[in-house]
């Protein structure tokens, strides 16, 4: 969740430095505006929803203290203090603002009070996913405007094309696709049943409606086309395109190059029965084109067949949704909890404490293996945080699929998968895992341009005598700080 | 058994003549004779034009001009991956595939694009609505690159040198303006009517047209695997409206000056009608092209004027003298027989079968004679005695009706190969 | 800060004007509404203690920001509050109507918004 920031400063360059700063940390914040005077502040600050407000204490007109006392801060709103001269810290901490700074601080330093300030956000809203929170909100309007059926409006602006009222109007509009997901994970969840209203296809890349669908040629995907029809004479059963029935002298007359016979009649002695492409960029001739979609948001062209469709409903609440409406339960969608079945640490452990007690009676050879992707973290910035999930969970399915379906695994976090390997020794299992990073290496390099995946195995056996979570915590300790 | 021998030496040879004189005169100088007379010509020829048939070859492959193959169809997309196929495997690979789709219902186009789209093909052109062979035909054509064109069924496949093969005589002669390509039975083992076919087209294809090219005189390059130079098809400007179009296209070209030719060596299969009732269909449809061509629209091949050509003159009698008038002509025989010596007839019939048998034997030995699996083909000589009633009565009855049908109700004009809406344009223009 | 007091009430004069202009109540028997402007958005918070706020509609982009904002407040005393729009002369923009909860043309008779509003209140 970004924070809407104010700058208030009446120092030029110090404005200037921190709205640098903050366009450095655009995953956090957004910045709304920036006043030189806490008179002029306080106007912006009435006309716009703010959540972090970065003052300088030393303002031309008023103190930053004095600023605080007129916008007298209630708990929505944060404060990050800073000055030149003086220290004000002890003042700062009465007046409860978020962080003091004293100048010059460094981008670290800067750095830890957004994360502050973030932290205080996340807090505040109980760290529930913005989807909870805004089918909730959902819910909450049909129930209380006694909404039958929810139904989208069609919308030229919006980004699919369409809007559910209350909830496309809490997304922004790189994200207005969620409306959907959030929509049909409710009707999985029995909170919702839809009723279908229009198919749709969306870009595969940004779920943009808006696209622009024309043909292409097949060779050198050109969308500089010219059509003919073309042009059977009957009489003699001469083919071509219409430009070779064009005489130059009589224009609107055709006339057969075969058999020099005017043309009279469609349908009578000439029909239409095709059509001919061609590309005026390479010169190729055909009749089967390429239909593309380019997208109006982010540009991606794709081909129409490669496009997936979606489905746009109308939706009543369920009664369990009128329950949740009113508050008497609370529901927390399982489809955004997506990770849950492949980070279900609890049942690796189950299982891991079964075989430590099998390994007790009996002599086996059981391994546990963990691989830490060191890197991975880089490529989740460049990313998002969608594609983090999905990649984690594409990992998680290529590993299960290349083990053998006696073994196990599962994501300890975002960055380590544990496998357990039953009735096979070290050897074994390290063949095993060198396969499977093989594969996710390259999974990960064709996906992501080549990016090198930098795994950091580690191989035990499972030694009877220790409990699970022990074997577990030794093999996972000396975490890098991320 | 006695009275047979005892009526047949009654006869003597001046009888035997007289009864069989149908056969004398006409069936024997035409099919056995001149037949064996062409094969040593040929062979002849062929010894001595070795060394300029190795030149072409070479200059061919020096020159590797781009051949455009036409395959104009209707529902036929099932056929085109073992045609695609057998293209990939020959030895001559300067091609483009031209597939154009007449209308299909079926799947074709699903097949023929996905070919288009795997780069298989060059071009699949297709008319939602069906417009008949030449109109497709005419699409490829005027929509190809190459210098020479080939006409293929969808049907056929070609053995793996049929495409080199059939290039060498352009580059023989630069007056050839179209080579035939040489015919033979796909499914030959399906039934005794396809065995029968097989040797039907080893003798009238692969011999018959040899023959006919020898001489100067091929009148029909087959649209089931022929090759024309593109300028002589611009110059006709393509094929017109059908049936029979490839007799047409033929003629046309001859008339422009050009020779024809045909390449015994250059083969391509394709299946036959398996029984007989289908067989009838086809060749009625055959026939009847005999009427409107070669009497109505090119009739002018008879007339002595500054275009008149010996060679085409001929080439069109002996096609219509042969199948047109020695077919009636023939009734009028039996006619004789009948009335001249009715109660000899057991005897003249067993005696004809005897003497027709041997005359077929006789012919197809031609066939073994030049073949390179003679072997194979030796089998055949069983199916001989049926062969006698296959051409003889057959064949002959077939024909008369689609005569009989196409000069007195002009039928082929309703005929449904073609769309009607071609046939009445061309009906109404009188072409 | 507060509830906002008519003119002449607030000592600190610097910003009354913002005050003034933009902000009234509207009394309707037992209910209290905020009337705003969509031209001159405020502090979300204020709508807290009222049972409905009336948006007076000017121009179509900063009235559907407005509604934006207001169910985007991540409370309930304020995304889920009954919103009604006002035009004295023609239709504001059908859209917008349709994401609010009534619209108006008269300030003078609040009986229909009333009794939206009591029908919404009774449900949440």
């Amino acid at each position: 969740m970004r924070l809407n920031c104010l700058i208030v400063d009446s120092d030029k360059s110090s404005k200037e430095l921190l709205s640098d700063l903050i366009q450095r940390n655009s995953s956090q914040l957004k910045l709304i505006g920036s006043s030189e005077s806490g008179r002029e502040a306080l106007g912006f600050f009435y006309r716009h929803q703010i959540d972090l407000i970065f003052l300088n204490v030393e303002l031309e007109d008023m103190s930053g203290f004095e600023f605080m006392d007129e916008i007298d801060a209630s708990e929505d709103i944060q404060t990050i203090l800073y000055s030149e001269k003086g220290d004000y810290a002890l003042q700062a901490f009465e007046y409860g603002v978020t962080d003091y700074l004293k100048k010059p601080f460094s981008y670290a330093r800067f750095n830890k009070a957004i994360n502050r300030a973030s932290e205080v956000v996340r807090n505040v809203t109980d760290f529930e996913d913005l989807e909870n929170i805004l089918l909730e909100k959902v819910l909450k309007y049909m129930y209380t405007r006694e909404i039958d059926l929810l139904s989208p409006i069609a919308v030229r602006d919006a980004k699919l094309g369409f809007i559910y009222p209350m909830l496309s109007t809490n997304l922004e509009f790189d994200e207005e696709q969620k409306a959907l997901k959030i929509l049909n994970a409710a009707e999985q969840e029995d909170l919702l049943t839809g009723e279908f209203v229009e198919s749709l296809y969306l870009c595969n890349t940004c779920s943009n409606a808006y696209m622009h669908f024309r043909e292409s040629c097949p060779f050198c995907s050109s969308t500089n086309l010219r059509t003919e029809d073309l042009i059977h004479h009957f009489p003699c059963a001469y083919v071509g395109p219409a430009s070779d029935f064009e005489s130059e002298n009589e224009r609107g007359n055709m006339v057969c190059p075969k058999c020099s016979r005017y043309l009279k009649h469609i349908g009578v002695d000439y029909d239409k029965p095709s059509v001919m492409y061609n590309c005026m960029n390479c010169d190729h001739s055909f009749q089967d084109p390429l239909v593309k979609a380019k997208c109006n948001n982010c540009g991606s062209d794709t081909r129409v067949e490669h496009l997936t469709k979606s489905t746009i409903k109308a939706y009543r609440m369920t009664e369990l949704g009128e329950d949740v409406a009113m508050g008497k339960q609370t529901v927390r969608l399982k489809g955004f909890d997506e990770l849950s079945e492949v980070m279900d640490m609890s049942y690796f452990r189950k299982i891991l404490q079964q075989e430590i007690e099998r390994l007790e009676e009996a002599d086996l050879h059981t391994t546990i293996a963990r691989i830490r992707f060191n890197n991975l973290p880089e490529l989740f910035k460049e990313t998002g945080e969608s594609m983090q999930k999905d990649l984690v969970r594409e990992l998680y399915e290529v590993i299960t699929e290349n083990i053998p379906v006696s073994d196990l695994a599962v994501f300890n976090d975002m960055i380590t998968v544990l496998m357990l390997f039953a009735d096979k020794d070290t050897g074994k299992a390290e063949s095993i895992v060198n396969e499977i990073t093989v594969i996710m290496k390259e999974l990960v390099a064709d996906n992501f341009h080549g990016f090198e995946l930098d795994t950091d195995p580690k191989i035990e056996p499972v030694r009877s005598g220790a409990s699970a979570q022990d074997i577990i915590s030794e093999l996972t300790e000396n975490r890098q700080e991320v | 058994m006695q009275e047979f021998l005892s009526f047949w030496h009654q006869q003597g040879t001046e009888g035997f003549v007289r009864i069989f004189w149908f056969y004398f005169v006409f069936e024997l100088p035409r099919y056995v004779l001149l037949d064996y007379f062409v094969l040593a010509y040929f062979l002849f020829k062929r010894k001595f034009s070795n060394q300029d048939r190795v030149e072409a070859h070479k200059k061919l492959l020096k020159e590797m001009p781009l051949v455009s193959i036409i395959v104009p169809g209707k529902d036929e997309g099932s056929n085109y991956y073992r045609l695609v196929k057998s293209l990939e495997e020959q030895t001559y690979q300067n091609f483009e595939i031209i597939l154009v789709d007449d209308g299909s219902t079926d799947d074709s186009e699903l097949i023929g694009r996905k070919l288009e789209r795997e780069g298989k093909v060059e071009h699949f052109l297709r008319n939602e609505v069906r417009g008949g062979k030449a109109s497709a035909a005419n699409m490829g054509l005027r929509f190809s690159d190459g210098e020479i064109i080939v006409h293929c069924d969808a049907d056929c496949s070609l053995k793996p040198d049929a495409l080199e093969k059939i290039l060498v005589p352009f580059y023989m002669d630069e007056k050839i303006g179209a080579v035939g390509g040489n015919l033979e039975v796909r499914n030959k083992e399906d039934s005794i009517c396809t065995a029968l076919q097989t040797i039907e087209y080893y003798l009238t294809i692969s011999v018959g047209r040899l023959g006919a090219s020898t001489l100067g005189i091929l009148r029909i390059i087959s649209g089931a695997f022929g090759a024309f130079r593109k300028e002589a098809l611009q110059r006709v400007s393509g094929w017109d409206v059908g049936p029979g179009l490839d007799g047409d296209l033929t003629l046309k070209i001859r008339k422009l000056g050009y020779k024809t030719y045909f390449e015994y060596s250059s083969v391509a299969l394709t299946s036959v009608p398996t029984t007989f009732a289908k067989l009838a269909r086809q060749r009625v449809r055959w026939s009847r092209s005999l009427i409107r061509f070669r009497f109505r629209k090119h009739k002018n091949i008879f007339f002595l004027d500054q275009n008149f050509d010996i060679m085409n003159f001929l080439s069109i009698t002996e096609n219509i003298f042969f199948n047109f008038v020695l077919t009636f002509l023939w009734y009028f025989y039996i006619f004789d027989i009948v009335t001249s010596f009715s109660q000899s007839i057991m005897y003249i019939l067993i005696m004809g079968l005897a003497l027709y048998t041997v005359s077929k034997t006789v012919e197809f030995t031609i066939v073994i004679a030049l073949s390179d699996e003679k072997w194979e083909k030796v089998r055949y000589y069983m199916f001989m005695p049926a062969m006698v009633f296959y051409t003889g009565n057959f064949i002959r009855l077939v024909r008369s009706w689609a005569y009989l049908k196409e000069l007195v109700f002009r039928s082929s004009y309703k005929d449904s190969w073609n769309p009607a809406k071609t046939s009445k344009q061309a009906r109404q223009l009188d072409i | 800060m507060g509830i906002p007091q008519p003119s002449g009430c607030n000592g600190n004069e610097k910003h009354l004007f913002i005050m003034n202009n933009t902000v009234q109540t509207l009394k309707y028997e037992e209910l209290t509404f905020l009337r705003v402007s969509d031209r001159y958005p405020f502090h979300l918070d204020q709508i807290k203690p009222f049972d409905g706020v009336v948006i007076e509609f000017t121009e179509k982009k900063s009235s559907m920001e407005l509604v934006k904002n207001i169910r985007s407040h991540n409370q309930q005393s304020v995304y889920l509050t009954p919103l009604f729009l006002y035009r004295l002369y023609g239709e504001p923009d059908k859209l917008i109507a349709r994401l609010v909860d009534g619209t108006t043309s008269n300030l003078g008779d609040l009986k229909p918004i009333a009794d939206i509003t009591r029908k919404i209140k009774s449900r949440m």
